[in-house]
Formats: C-alpha cells, structure tokens, sequence
C-alpha cells in the first residue's frame, strides 16, 4: 500500500521506498548540521588527520632537499568520486609548493582531468604572485591506459627522484608499483584512496595513509570552510542513525521480531 | 569579460547541469515514473556517448603533448614512435573498417598488435607486482610492537590457507582458521570500509549539489 | 621525519649478519621469487589441492542449480593483466554453463576486453561469431564505454547499443525476442572478472534488477567480497585457485590447477623470507636489550 504513492501519480521501485526515506533523512540531516555551522550555533571540528599535516613537512622536505614533489590524483576520471577529493589536496599542495619555490610535478592518467589540473595548478601560482614560475611541462600526462602509466611513473620518479610523492585519489592494482618505486627513489610517501583493497598496500609502503573517507574529508580539514565542515558534520549524524538502527534491529531481530526488517525492506 | 569566460557559463552551467543530472538519477533510481525514467534513460545513453567523445580528447591530447616534444627536440624517438604506432593504428582501423567494412575486434593486424605489444606490456607490469608484493612484504611485515605482530601472524595464516600448500602441511585446521579470519574479521572491517564510504560519498554529492564542492569545475573566471 | 628507503646512504661500519639478514637487497629477493616461480610450472609437483571453498561451492551449485536456456550474463572486465588470473575462471564457467545449456551474454566496460571474450567462445564453444548457435544461444555486447553509466545505459534497455560487437542488429536476434521486458531483469545470472571491484555489479545489476550475481575475481580485490556473501551473493572465486577449484569441481582441470604449485612455492617463499627478516629483528632487539644491561 505505502509504496504507491497516488499525489503525484508514480510508485516507487520496489524494496526502495525505505532506503529512500532513509537517504532523505540523510539530506536533511547534513542541511541541518550546514545550517547549524553557517549560524555557529553548533562548531564541528574534524580530528587531526596526521597524513594531512604531514604535507607540510614534505612540502619543507623538498624545499630543503631542492628536490620536485610529486602528486597524483590517481587513475580515476574527474567523475569519480576520489579525483575530486585528489584535486581539491592537489592545489592546496601546489600553493605551498609555489610559496616555498618547490618544482611541483603533476601527474595523471585520465584526460578529462587535464584542464581542470592546468587550471588549478595555475591558478594556485598565481593566487601567491608566482605565476611566471608555473611550468606547464611539470603537468604530466603519462599514459590513458593503467600499466603504462605505472610505468611512466616509475621512470619518472627514478629520474627526477622527488623529495615526496603523493599519491592521494583513485588507485587499483597500480598502487604498490607507484609506491614502491616512491620508495626506491626515497621519497617520503603520502597515499590515499577509497579503495579498501589497495589500502594494504599504501599501508605497508607509504608513510602515511588516507583510509577511505578520511581522503574525502581530507579536502573540507585543508578549506576549513564552514560548510564543508557541516556536511562532515552531517556524515557523524548519520552514522549515528546508522548505529541506532543496527543496535536496535539487532536486539529485535535476535528477540525473533521480524516485523522492524520488514519494514527496512519495503 | 567575454561571454565564454564569464562566470554564468563555467561556473553556474555546469553546477546547474551537475545538480540537475545528480538529482534525476537519484530519482530514477528509487521511482517508476515514466517521464523521470526516460529522461533517466536518455542522459546515461548521452554519457556513455560523451564518454566515447573522451577517447578522441585522449589521442588529439596525446598528439599535441608529443609533437611539442618532437618539435623542442626533447624525447624525439619515443615520442616519434609513440606518434606513428599510434595513429599507424588509427588510420589502419579506419581503412578497414570504411573501405573493407571489416571492424577492429575482426581484423587481424588490429588483434596481432594487441596480442604481441599490448596484451605482453600490460601483464608484464601487472607480474611486476608479484616480485613487489614479496619485497614490500617482507619490509613491512616486522612484529615491531603487538598491532604488527598481528598483522604478520594474520598475514601469514591467509598465505598458507590461500595456496595448496598450507592444507597439505597443517592441515584444515589452518583452512577453516582463514575462513573464520575472512568471513569474520575481514568481513566486520570491510563493511565499516564500505558505509564509511558510502557516507563520504553522500557528504561529497550534496557539497555538488549545493555548490561547495568547485574544484571539479576548474577556474570560474579567467 | 620518515621516508628515505633504500637511496639513504649507510653509515661506514660493518654490518653484521642480523643487520643484513634485515635489508636483503631487493635483487635477492626478486631472483628467489623468479626461481620458486619458474620451477614448478616447469616441472609440475603435483600437490594437491585441498579443501574447495565455500563460496567457490557456492558459486558452482548456484550456476549448477539454474534450468537450461537460463541467461548467464557474462561481464568480462578485464584486460591482460587480470586475465592471467581471471581467464581460466571464465573458460571453467563457461564450460559449465555449455554442459547445462545455459544462453550467454557477454559484455565488457573496456576495450581491452573484447579479444579475452573472443578467446573464450573459441576456447570453449568452438567458435565466435560463426559458431552457428550465435545470436540464438550466445552474443557478445561487446564493450560499452563509462562503466557504471554505460552499464546501467545498457541494464535499461538492452537494445541500448543497437548492435553487437560485429556490427549484428540485436533486434534481429532470435536471443533477444522472448525476453519479456528486454532489460537486464530478463537475466537470470550475472557474473562479472577481472581486477576492477566487486561491488559494481552487485550495485549496478543485482540490486535494481533483482539479478542474483557472483564473480570471477582476482584475488587483490576479493577481500572486499566477502562483506555480500553470502546474503548478497552466492559465491565467487578467489583468483587463481578459484578458477583451480571450479576446474576440480566441473571435473575439467586446466591452466588454474596447473599454476597452484607455482602459487604456493610463491607464498612459502614470501612466508620464509618475512620469518628470516623477523628473526633477524627479534635477535638484534634482544642483542640490543642485552647490551644495555
């Protein structure tokens, strides 16, 4: 009865009248907490992301060293939902570079990232006065297919050995080649991606790492603008009514109550 | 500021048609409308075009990097060869398939240089991973402090239970002691994984929507 | 400040053995690797193979369990580099579902894919597109571009892309004219290879289609399976050794079964070389300790 909805004439599909209420409840709950932080009425804080702080301190390292740093935003088109974290990190890391006079080499896979790279990597230059020093050459384009651009990127950081090498978007089977020749060329190694299976990998050879979603916050702890920091905030509320409901389904579920997993699966 | 350049077209269109495309296939997704679902419909078919649309952004992209480094005499033989595989390919595809109407998955020059360059480079790089995996094993798998220590008894439990070896050796104790290991532990972990990253990806979608997420659109003015 | 690998120059003092036994120099390990590789897949050892798995059980009774002229969908997305673990899958399936009289369906969301799928239906059925069963029995989609947008294109309407891969009108097909909605909610299994994720199909197919799905996976990614199996999916295979255990269990062992020794001289070597820089470690902590007392 409940999934056919006659005001506006459509019904919905079927097993997903509750998963949609539940995602509604999610949008409002996150325009809630952007309306809470825009009035400071609540003021969320995101914990410290030690990989983050760390940019810092490799953006130095290079800076003493003289040596290039290294970003890439991963394999994944600027569709995906990692490139646009990877970006957002990226022309924060090319404005420190640019500031401290460090030779920023971009890399990529994907075309569809290149405008948006040459964009925002210009444009960081030239928001700290440096736009003469912006290299175009430094943003490169390796290869569209997974493996050549593997190893396009392992001859390169055997060549221009970067002081760091960042490796914060999407990454699949690619990932230990890239770092391990990062840690070959003795670069000190910053990965992230959502991928939990190629998590491991950065994890043994990278020394930090982005675990899943810390990559997606990543971008709203560098911006620090207040309405990205609510939809963090949203996300915990979220999972908050997320937790309720596993606590609550699974005490009466186990007490042989069916009817609250009926009503989740209408 | 010219019309091309002004803040309407590259920053307010492509917020509007992002917002508008997110919010239809949502829609589409958990509705039976037939006016949604057709729209729906048509703007996944018109992706799917625009995504073939990138393959040609991809090789014209590729073309103009390379012939640069041709031209400033910087990577001449790579990027020459690079260039005359590349659009050899191209062109041989072409031919055959308007002048003999013989498509490429067909054709049997088009399938030898998958085969015999491709096919080798690709499998090559990803075996690369075997030798990989095996040094950065053994340097990171150190019982440094009690977390590591779990890791590499972990660690090697899968080894031995994955490969024929370990049963023949230890036994299905071993085996069983894996699955445990996967089905359970590995399980819980990745389900926190997976829902940690689904919330990101709502969080990211409604900062699109809303328009506090703009690095994806570039610059807004020039 | 971390980072600096194997390029930090060492200090001038010799090493002693613990210290070396703790930084092999990665040739060392990389020749070891090459010859407990090599070895066995040139002289066979012939080990067995063990306990088959549950989700491989799963996956084999459940293709098993479906009646004949059931629509398999086989999305085969990958390229040269998944393929060394994830072709043998598909050649195992596929002659599972040839015994069963399953209809085949085939789709791939890479170019790269087209000459594995090609080499499967002459592997295992003999031919491709001149197999005289083609477009009633079997077709091959071929490769649709965006992923999960040109999937989902292709879900809606399976007439989406016109043609087959040869340029066939799918209209045309007899496959396609007693499908009653023409969307992938026909299909009656999906499963999907290669290197890529898992999740996708479940996501894309299973779950708006009502497809029930399993995979042919490599086995980097099949740790992010088991969160959906088994409520979500009746199994997959795990790799090389799932291809092995559903040869053994079609009764057909091939390339898979023949790689298992190479496989767990691979891991046993990795396992000793961790145990020998782990040993190291302890012995000159505790040479350290003693030291200091």
């Amino acid at each position: 009865m409940l999934s056919n909805l006659s005001f506006i004439g459509s019904s919905f599909r079927s097993g997903y009248l509750m998963p949609s209420v539940l995602l509604i409840t999610s949008v409002v709950l996150v325009g809630i907490s952007i309306y809470l932080t825009i009035n400071r009425v609540i003021k969320p804080t995101i914990r410290r992301l030690p990989a983050i702080d760390a940019i810092d301190e490799a953006v130095g390292r290079c800076a003493e060293l003289g040596k290039p740093l290294h970003y890439c935003p991963g394999i994944g088109a600027i569709s995906h939902q990692d490139s646009i974290p990877g970006l957002a990190i990226g022309a924060y890391v090319a404005r420190k570079c640019a500031e401290l006079g460090v030779r920023f080499i971009f890399t990529f896979m994907n075309a569809t990232i290149q405008p948006i790279a040459m964009d925002m990597i210009q444009e960081a230059y030239t928001l700290v006065g440096k736009a003469d020093e912006f290299r175009a050459d430094d943003v490169i384009w390796l290869s569209p297919r997974q493996f050549a651009f593997a190893t396009g990127l392992v001859g390169l950081l055997s060549r221009e050995r970067p002081g760091a090498s960042l490796l914060l978007g999407n990454y699949a089977a690619e990932s230990l080649i890239c770092t391990e020749a990062g840690f070959r060329a003795g670069a000190i190694q910053i990965a992230g991606c959502t991928n939990s299976y190629q998590i491991p990998y950065f994890a043994t050879t990278c020394d930090y790492v982005l675990i899943s979603e810390e990559l997606q916050t990543a971008g709203v702890y560098i911006s620090k603008i207040p309405e990205q920091v609510g939809t963090i905030q949203g996300q915990d509320y979220i999972r908050l009514l997320i937790l309720l409901l596993m606590i609550v389904g699974s005490i009466v579920y186990s007490l042989g109550i069916k009817s609250l997993d009926a009503f989740l699966k209408m | 500021m010219s019309i091309i350049n002004s803040e309407l077209l590259r920053r307010y269109l492509p917020w509007g048609i992002a917002a508008f495309l997110i919010i239809l296939t949502m829609a589409d997704t958990v509705v039976i409308e037939p006016t949604i679902n057709s729209l729906a419909s048509s703007a996944l078919q018109s992706s799917t075009v625009v995504g073939a649309f990138v393959v040609i952004i991809s090789v014209l992209l590729i073309s103009r990097i390379h012939v640069r480094r041709v031209s400033r005499k910087r990577t001449v033989i790579e990027s020459s060869v690079l260039l005359i595989s590349m659009w050899g390919t191209l062109v041989w595809g072409f031919f055959r398939l308007f002048g003999a109407g013989v498509g490429p998955t067909s054709d049997t020059t088009i399938l030898n240089i998958f085969d015999m360059i491709v096919s080798p480079g690709d499998s090559t790089v990803f075996a690369i991973l075997a030798f990989f995996i095996a040094s950065a094993a053994y340097r990171a798998f150190r019982a440094r402090n009690l977390d590591s220590a779990i890791l590499l008894v972990v660690a090697i439990l899968c080894m031995l239970a994955k490969a024929p070896i370990g049963e023949t050796i230890f036994g299905l104790g071993i085996v069983k002691l894996t699955d445990f290991v996967l089905n359970v532990a590995n399980t819980a972990g990745r389900r926190v994984f997976l829902m940690a990253m689904i919330l990101a990806t709502i969080a990211l979608t409604i900062r699109i929507i809303l328009g506090y997420e703009r690095g994806w659109m570039g610059r807004a003015t020039e | 400040m971390k980072g600096g690998g194997w390029a930090v120059q060492q200090s001038e003092n010799k090493k002693t053995l613990l210290q070396k036994l703790q930084e092999i120099d990665p040739k060392w390990i990389y020749l070891i690797q090459l010859i407990v590789i090599s070895y066995p897949l040139l002289y066979p050892l012939g080990l067995p193979l063990g306990t088959i798995s549950s989700e491989t059980r799963g996956l084999y009774g459940a293709i098993d369990a479906l009646p004949e002229g059931s629509i398999v969908f086989h999305a085969v997305c990958m390229g040269p580099a998944a393929a060394a673990e994830c072709q043998p899958s598909l050649e195992a399936i596929l002659k599972h579902d040839l015994e069963k009289g399953h209809k085949l369906i085939f789709y791939t969301d890479q170019a790269p894919g087209i000459p594995y799928i090609e080499q499967a239906m002459q592997n295992v059925l003999g031919a491709s597109k001149d197999h005289p069963d083609y477009g009633k029995l079997y077709v091959n989609i071929g490769y649709i571009p965006q992923t999960y947008t040109g999937f989902s294109a292709f879900a809606a309407d399976l007439f989406f892309t016109g043609s087959d891969v040869y340029g066939n009108d799918l209209r045309s097909m007899e496959f396609f004219k007693d499908l009653p909605t023409k969307t992938a909610s026909d299909f009656d299994f999906g499963i999907t290879y290669g290197s890529g994720n898992f999740q996708w199909i479940i996501t894309y197919l299973s779950d708006p289609w009502g497809v029930t799905c399993g995979g042919g996976i490599a086995a980097g990614i099949a740790a992010e399976a088991y969160p959906f199996y088994p409520q979500k999916t009746p199994g997959f295979l795990v790799g090389l050794r799932g291809g092995a255990e559903y040869e053994v269990l079609i009764g057909k062992p091939g390339y898979a079964a023949a790689g298992m020794d190479a496989q767990s001289l691979a891991h046993l070597s990795i396992i000793i070389m961790v145990l020998i820089g782990n040993v190291a470690f302890l012995l000159s902590k505790m040479q350290g300790g003693m030291q200091k007392t």
